[in-house]
């Protein structure tokens, strides 16, 4: 897609694999079966992470890159 | 298979039409071999025979590609041949891609295999090479006995379906593709071998060797969020439940795309994950834990970009090769460019 | 620690009255194996048949391939944690039959299959037994039918327990007879100056293997001796790709453990295994697992180290970081790495050292059969499974297996 010249930002759980195979703007996500949520929070603050999430996510998109770089999510943690 | 069926394919030149001056021949074919061909027919003596020889103006295939592919591929096609055999090029680079394009339409068109002589630099190389082989050779037609040599062997072994051996001891240059071959030694065994040669800071050599990064530069970031259209896409394979269009749960064949119009979030009564590579439980339970819809939605009302796009585009990213996904990749963004999205926000598992 | 393998050699298996083991003939008393087995009551009808090398048969759904066991002497089960108590084992006398194994099959409707299933064959004649190294062995075919209402988690363990429970049962009668050859395993000291070699288990798919019975989900990465391997405290739990599984009787062999063995004390020295639980999901539990493994590896004083791994996609990922967190650490490795879909994902500049078990994708040609068992057509594809077959090598059991077990690889073309 981005050969295509559209912009994209990957969130995944694993941003450094994603760093190294060449994705240019990624977010770090919180676990593999849910990069964008986390079941072990109450369902207001898992929503409330999953907005930061999605919020660095268009940071990302809005902001210019040379190399592939992960954007960290505020107090995304394991 | 008493005797295989060769066609053989030269530019103008090695035809002995003549030179750059008449470059501008059309596609035209002579039963039997013609010029470097007669030294094919040598070194196939009675296993084969080369039917036919097409030829065509170096300039004259490059004018108008498609047309001349198809007058070149209804004359070879005619021979009713069961293997072409093209050039050798050498490192003449009109030529070599002209060979190119041939044999990927024998191979493709015609399901026949096919054999070229080039020099590895030369263009027609990076065309075809991963399914023709290429024999290689020098730059200057001094190698040429030994490259129709080794084409002619190959052509035989090819059409008789004979199992070949590796790209070194054949004389082609590797195809990018591999292939299983059973070995005296279990792969433990091998290991252990290969590691103490390691210690021993002895030559070693990998079994794999590692693949080169396919870098993309990185697009220019988005000017103005607010008014953009912005796509969801996912590997995660959340699709409605049930699996309406059965996507693999791994090694996926497609994407899909579906309808979120008038969706605020995705639920766990009307999608799921079909993929077969991590615990789906979180996902069934709540998909926005894989495609964030909600927040997408919230996002939306407030402002922060236009639009969403009223589809998602879904595929499985578990165990699926990176050409698939790079084909996927490629139809999925000229859906997306046909309706102007400027911006992708895409989860991966 | 110090384990006796008691091998017995099977030439061939047959149905008698009695289960028992003479002249290198196991007789199976198949009524008294089906009783064995009914023992649990989440089994619902249970199948028996024997399938030789040379058969025009095919198995299909194949979940495990079992080797016979049954422990003689020293601490510890059959099959620690499933079938006994979870004690260490590793020590004392371990009967197995040669030449024989269990499989078992599983015929579920599609509904109630868990997502990671994938069909399995096994050809007993045609060019399917070049692949699959159970191609050449006499198969007791156990075709399990859980009764219905299970939960997947239900049907898994009955599934399992009732492959584990076959073996043991057959291993059994030859509880009170001498073994025809006895092997010895004891990473005993070696002349000083040899190699210190570690084996490094990277198992990281949603569920590889059960360590003593538990699945090793979340599991932090530990030590494990050699012999507990050898004597049955690994079982596998994978059911998904067929050529990638490291069945349990390639747990129980396991190749590389073996191979080291073999080299202990003349060009190495064994110094041991490193295991990692599976179910890394997240970059920071895999940089967790990877510092662990090589960490573990260091504390053994290895200078090297063999590196395989348990299943595939991300956790390709917890391989390179482990080879490169060792690499660093100064510990050389070796990895095996399976070929799917020609090209790895990831990789890393220190993984210049790699064997290759072979590849998933090219298909094979399976001739047409006279006899198929555990299905009547394949899963996914509907084919029918006595038929003519074209299948990725993907589809034929243990064919790539990942620990390396069989004498497949793959090269450029």
């Amino acid at each position: 897609m981005e050969r295509a010249g559209i912009p994209g930002v990957l969130i995944t759980a694993l941003p450094d694999l994603a760093q190294r195979v060449g994705a240019n703007r990624i977010v770090a996500g919180v676990r593999m079966p849910h990069p964008v949520g986390d079941p072990s929070l109450p369902l207001e603050k898992e929503r409330a992470l999953r907005r930061r999430i999605v919020e660095t996510a268009l940071k990302a998109l809005q902001t210019e890159v040379g190399e592939p770089t992960v954007f960290i999510v505020a107090k995304s943690g394991p | 298979m008493a005797k295989i069926r060769v066609v053989h394919y030269l530019n103008q030149f090695f035809a002995g039409v003549g030179g750059e001056e008449k470059a501008g021949t059309p596609p035209v074919s002579r039963d039997g071999p013609v010029g470097p061909g007669k030294a094919f027919q040598e070194v196939l003596g009675q296993r084969g025979e080369i039917v036919g020889t097409v030829f065509c103006g170096d300039n004259y295939f490059h004018e108008d590609l498609e047309r001349t592919k198809r007058e070149v591929l209804d004359l070879i096609a005619g021979y009713r041949p069961d293997v072409l055999v093209a050039g050798p090029a050498f490192s003449a680079g009109r030529y070599g891609l002209a060979c190119a394009h041939v044999c990927l339409d024998a191979v493709q068109r015609l399901k026949i295999p096919a054999v070229g002589g080039q020099h590895p630099d030369n263009p027609g190389v990076g065309l075809c090479r991963s399914q023709v082989y290429i024999v290689v050779t020098g730059e200057t037609t001094a190698g040429m006995r030994q490259a129709i040599t080794t084409m002619a062997e190959l052509a035989w072994k090819l059409a008789m379906r004979k199992t070949l051996g590796t790209p070194e001891v054949e004389g082609y240059l590797p195809r990018g593709v591999r292939r299983n071959v059973f070995v005296g030694e279990d792969g433990a065994e091998r290991a252990v071998k290969m590691l103490l040669q390691k210690i021993r800071g002895e030559l070693f050599t990998t079994e794999l060797p590692l693949p080169t990064v396919d870098a993309v530069k990185p697009p220019l970031a988005v000017k103005d969020l607010k008014e953009a259209v912005v796509a969801l896409v996912t590997e995660s394979g959340i699709v409605p439940k049930g699996n309406p269009d059965h996507l693999e749960s791994a090694q996926a064949s497609k994407w899909i795309k579906y309808d979120i119009r008038g969706k605020a979030d995705l639920t766990g009564e009307e999608f799921m994950s079909a993929h077969g590579g991590y615990d789906n439980r979180f996902g069934n339970e709540d998909p926005d834990r894989l495609v964030p819809l909600d927040v997408m939605r919230e996002l939306e009302q407030e402002g922060r970009f236009k639009q969403l796009l009223n589809h998602y585009y879904v595929t499985v990213g578990n165990c699926t090769s990176v050409e698939s996904g790079r084909q996927y990749g490629k139809e999925i963004a000229t859906e997306l460019l046909a309706q102007g999205v400027q911006a992708v926000v895409l989860t991966g598992t | 620690m110090r384990l006796e393998w008691g091998t017995f050699l099977v030439k061939d298996a047959v149905f008698g009255h009695k289960t028992q083991l003479s002249d290198g003939v196991l007789s199976i008393d198949r009524d008294g194996l089906r009783s064995f087995l009914a023992q649990d009551p989440n089994l619902g009808a249970i199948d028996v048949e024997i399938v030789h090398p040379g058969d025009e048969t095919r198995i299909v759904h194949a979940l495990d391939v079992v080797e016979p066991r049954f422990k003689v002497a020293g601490h510890g089960s059959t099959f620690p944690g499933l079938l006994g108590p979870p004690h260490t084992v590793g020590e004392g006398r371990t009967h197995r039959l040669r030449g024989v194994t269990v499989v078992q099959t599983a015929d579920i409707p599609h509904r109630l299959r868990p997502t990671q299933w994938d069909e399995a064959i096994i050809d007993m004649s045609g060019p399917g037994v070049e692949y699959s190294p159970f191609g050449k062995t006499v198969n007791v075919v156990v075709g399990l039918r859980p009764v219905s209402g299970l939960t997947p988690e239900e049907y898994d363990t009955s599934l399992l327990l009732g492959g584990l429970r076959a073996a043991e049962y057959l291993a059994k009668s030859t509880a009170d007879l001498q073994p025809e050859q006895v092997e010895t395993f004891e990473l005993g000291p070696v002349t000083p100056g040899l190699p210190k070699v570690a084996y490094i288990r990277v198992a990281s798919g949603t569920n590889d293997v059960a360590i003593y019975g538990a699945k090793s989900e979340a599991m932090t990465p530990t030590l494990i001796h050699p012999n507990e391997i050898l004597d049955g405290a690994v079982v596998n739990l994978n059911w998904g790709f067929a050529s990638e599984r490291n069945v349990t009787y390639v747990q129980l062999n396991n190749p590389e453990v073996l191979a080291l063995y073999r080299h202990h004390g003349k060009d190495l020295n064994f110094v041991g295994v490193v295991m990692s639980g599976s179910g890394a999901r997240s970059q920071w539990e895999k940089d967790r697992n990877a510092e662990h493994l090589s960490k573990l590896a260091r504390l053994l004083g290895a200078e090297a180290a063999i590196i395989s791994w348990d299943w595939g996609g991300s956790s390709q990922f917890d391989l390179m970081l482990t080879c490169q967190k060792c690499e660093k650490l100064g510990i050389k490795t070796v990895l095996v790495v399976v070929e799917m879909d020609q090209s790895l994902i990831f990789s890393t500049p220190e993984a210049d050292a790699i064997v290759s078990p072979g590849i998933t994708d090219e298909v094979v040609e399976l001739p047409e059969m006279k006899r198929v068992i555990g299905g009547e057509t394949l899963y996914k594809t509907g084919w029918e499974a006595k038929g003519r077959l074209e299948v990725p090598v993907r589809y034929l059991m243990a064919s790539t297996n990942r620990l390396g077990f069989h004498c497949l690889t793959a090269r450029q073309s």
